[in-house]
């Protein structure tokens, strides 16, 4: 009797593994006109806590409320990053894996390594978030107060002005400092840029490079920024001057992105697209305004555009 | 005036003292939990802290923070397996205590010297936050190689008769450290085309793996002759007053001398309560006159939980004065203070004063419950030796390998955290000891980056190394620390030989 019962109830879960898939087809169907039916991933290539989870964090509460569903962040700075790359690759194409990073670490990875190969080909770009750009900033206590100061100092010693780097990402705004100015400086990569700012108070190397979510701590301890390479003055520090204005034409503007695998469906960038323009008139610029940094959304055509010259010249950069 | 009172109302508000509590018991369980510690559960919990007060949400943190620093000596001491590298001293000498029946002493000595270190460390972070973050950024690359050199000589008390065994584990965890990405030049190195090493070999899989993994393998396989099943002795009775009396009678100069190093290394970017903890035991065991550390002696009980409470109330100093968190759980709290558009640095002090002032009174609260849920504690986290081992090996191992999935929710780190479990057991059969493989790992990183640094900027200047090294006095006196410290080591080596040579001849004569 026991026996039976068993049997039975066996059958009924095998029958039921069976069944289970027709229901889930079912949702397939129906999930393409009504995205999202259910929770979205976020891969953050950051650990958290750092300039990158809180850019996620910021868009992601916002944008949860205006899909109507809860984006759940995973972070994982492994290798720099690079793991969370491939698993954004790898992750199935329906919009329920997104992910974010920089336009930088994408070529970085694209360009200069091949342990997990990453091409700037396999990710869909949805939007660019932020607009940010590295600073070039003295150390404290320095004789070098501006852009000239450093040009004097390195051309009277080549190679002896040392400049502080958070990673080895950093080196393309070294080379422009240099090519651009016209002199000769030796980087020193540290790991990450609160290191770098240790040890710009602490007098052990000339001069650093930092993003630009520094400026306020930098104005903070007195320290001279020579200039920010964007096209235009930070809204939010609009006495950081550019190096554009100064004439030299450094350039290096990072944008942190929400992306998904390749070939993600029309409608799902549509809809996040549609979602996040609403959510920049309100909530998200000022979430991203909290945390320090520019709003600046980007999409379709225009980002396509950016992206197009961006990659190009950091290919031509970093494959030299 | 105004501030003042703000500041009490804020802290002593219900809302923040429940907070406050709950985060401190959340803290001492993850601690405590072999696999888990204090840093994963912040960085689980730190979403959730974005919707409640600046203030409120960081003081949540930091009771986890505080309590994990305490709560990863429980199970050392209970079950030799330190729930973080942080207690990794404390289980060796707490677990041969736990085996003698002296489990609760244990405990007390512990919770003790968390508190007394805690309060240490925080006070310091009032007090003289201005004049130590000054000084912490006079530690430049040169400075903080030979810092990570010296935190290499402590080897020697890590290990009992055989040093150079130590010094293979030692070089082992060195060798760990250079897996995964080359930092100068972003080039990998060591992965034997796997990608699951390209991330390198975190501390905590490392931890997860050569003590918790490997210590429920070894009881599993009882490879230990006495596990406390049969042999233990019952625990004994102890009064909290006694121990209570008896740390500051026998052992203030340790509780001092540790607090000092606990709250210096907490202060250093890059560090933390590991390296705290392990330099607070080396100094309590160059002071060992009878040969008894190892074996269960409170001192090394008493040096590195000390120290690395201590290093929590130090890791804030620079954080809130400059915007540099000193260690890795700072730096998420760090990343909690950003989020609600709170700057960490001297500005926090003018625009924010009512954040920074609750936080850090409220700091003092935390240890206040830490104090409370460590004493109250202790009989129930006791109950533990009473469950047999196998009931314990399934759990921790369960735990464990959750544990290394959630540093980067990626299963690599829980393939690292097994065969480094596996690791360990073939090299405790060599017995070769994991604590100097987890000193290793730590301090290779910080030595090899640092080396690679102070030898760009020497050459970019055109001076020699040695010539720059020697010129920087904080070098120098580093320098002369680690010629003491080796000499320490020697000398309390000798001494153990010679005692051990004595109650030799003591035995042969009483035989004969």
């Amino acid at each position: 009797m026991k026996g039976k019962i068993s049997k039975t109830v066996g059958l009924l879960l095998v029958s039921l593994v069976l069944v289970a898939p027709l229901f889930a087809a079912g949702q397939v169907e129906t999930k393409d006109s009504t995205y999202p039916v259910k929770e979205v991933t976020c891969i953050v290539i950051a650990a958290a806590g750092g300039g990158t989870d809180a850019m996620a964090r910021a868009v992601s509460t916002p944008l949860e409320k205006l899909i109507g569903k809860p984006i759940v962040i995973l972070n994982n700075g492994s290798a720099g990053g690079l793991i969370a790359m491939g698993d954004i690759k790898k992750a199935k194409a329906d919009g329920y894996t997104l992910g974010v990073f920089s336009n930088t670490d994408v070529a970085n990875f694209a360009y200069t390594q091949k342990e997990i190969p990453v091409s700037i080909d396999d990710y869909t770009y949805i939007a660019g978030l932020n607009t940010t750009g590295d600073i070039l900033l003295a150390k404290k206590g320095s004789s070098i107060k501006n852009t000239s100061d450093l040009i004097a100092l390195a051309k009277k010693n080549p190679k002896a002005v040392t400049i502080a780097l958070p990673s080895p990402i950093q080196e393309m705004s070294l080379s422009l400092v240099n090519e651009k100015l016209g002199i000769e400086t030796t980087g020193v990569v540290y790991d990450g840029g609160n290191k770098v700012f240790a040890d710009l108070l602490g007098g052990h190397v000339e001069a650093g490079i930092l993003s630009a979510k520094f400026i306020q701590q930098a104005e903070d301890q007195g320290l001279a920024i020579l200039g920010l390479m964007l096209e235009t003055r930070l809204e939010s520090f609009p006495s950081v001057p550019t190096f554009l204005e100064q004439g030299y034409s450094i350039l290096n503007p990072a944008r942190r992105m929400l992306v998904g695998p390749k070939g993600l469906p029309t409608e799902v960038v549509d809809k996040l697209v549609a979602d996040l323009k609403k959510g920049y008139e309100g909530p998200i610029s000022t979430s991203i305004t909290t945390i320090g940094e520019v709003p600046a959304l980007l999409t379709g055509a225009e980002l396509a555009k950016f992206l197009e010259a961006d990659f190009a010249m950091r290919k031509a950069f970093l494959t030299k | 005036m105004e501030l003042v009172v703000q500041v009490m109302a804020n802290v002593f508000s219900l809302e923040v003292l429940f907070i406050c509590l709950l985060g401190t018991v959340t803290g001492v369980i993850l601690g405590a939990i072999p696999g888990m510690n204090g840093g994963i559960g912040i960085a689980v919990m730190l979403p959730f802290t974005y919707s409640m007060s600046p203030a409120t949400g960081l003081l949540f943190l930091g009771g986890m923070y505080l309590g994990s620093s305490y709560g990863g000596s429980i199970s050392g001491i209970l079950i030799n397996v330190p729930g973080t590298a942080e207690s990794a001293c404390t289980a060796i000498e707490g677990y041969p205590m736990t085996l003698r029946g002296e489990g609760k002493s244990a405990l007390y000595y512990s919770i003790i010297a968390s508190t007394f270190g805690s309060i240490v460390g925080l006070f310091v972070l009032v007090f003289f936050t201005p004049l130590l973050s000054a000084v912490a950024v006079k530690f430049g690359p040169p400075e903080m190689m030979l810092l990570a050199i010296c935190g290499l000589t402590i080897v020697g008390s890590l290990t009992g008769k055989n040093v150079v065994k130590g010094m293979i584990a030692a070089l082992f965890g060195l060798f760990l450290a250079m897996v995964g990405v080359d930092n100068a030049t972003g080039r990998f190195r060591f992965t034997f085309g796997t990608t699951a090493l390209l991330g390198g070999i975190d501390l905590i899989p490392a931890v997860i793996g050569l003590f918790a993994i490997a210590e429920m393998v070894k009881q599993g396989l009882g490879q230990i002759e006495i596990g406390f099943d049969e042999n233990t002795k019952e625990l004994e009775e102890v009064r909290f007053g006694a121990i209570f009396g008896n740390t500051f009678r026998k052992y203030s100069a340790h509780l001092l001398r540790s607090s000092a190093i606990g709250t210096f290394i907490g202060v250093l970017p890059g560090t933390g309560g590991a390296i705290a903890s392990f330099l607070a035991y080396g100094d309590a065991k160059s002071s060992d006159k009878d040969g008894s550390f190892g074996k269960g002696n409170p001192a090394g009980i008493i040096a590195p939980e000390t120290a690395n409470n201590a290093a929590v109330g130090g890791s804030l100093v620079p954080m809130l004065s400059l915007g540099i968190p000193g260690s890795a759980t700072s730096a998420i709290m760090f990343g909690a203070l950003t989020i609600h558009g709170l700057i960490p640095g001297q500005r926090l002090f003018i625009d924010h004063a009512d954040v920074a002032y609750t936080f850090m009174i409220g700091m003092f609260v935390v240890t206040f419950f830490m104090f409370l849920v460590g004493v109250f504690g202790i009989p129930l986290f006791a109950h533990i030796l009473k469950l047999k081992m196998k009931y314990i090996i399934p759990v921790v191992i369960l735990f464990s390998l959750i544990g290394a999935y959630s540093v980067n929710n990626s299963v690599h780190d829980v393939f690292i955290a097994i065969i480094l479990g596996l690791l360990g057991v073939l090299f405790a059969r060599l017995e070769i000891p994991n604590t100097p493989i987890v000193l290793g790992l730590i301090l290779g990183g910080i030595i090899e980056s640092n080396y690679v640094r102070s030898s760009i900027i020497v050459k970019a200047q055109g001076l020699n190394f040695f010539a720059y090294v020697l010129s920087r006095p904080i070098c120098i006196f580093i320098l002369l620390l680690t010629v003491y410290l080796i000499w320490a080591n020697v000398r309390a080596l000798d001494r153990g030989k010679k005692i051990q040579r004595e109650t030799n001849i003591e035995q042969d004569l009483q035989e004969g």
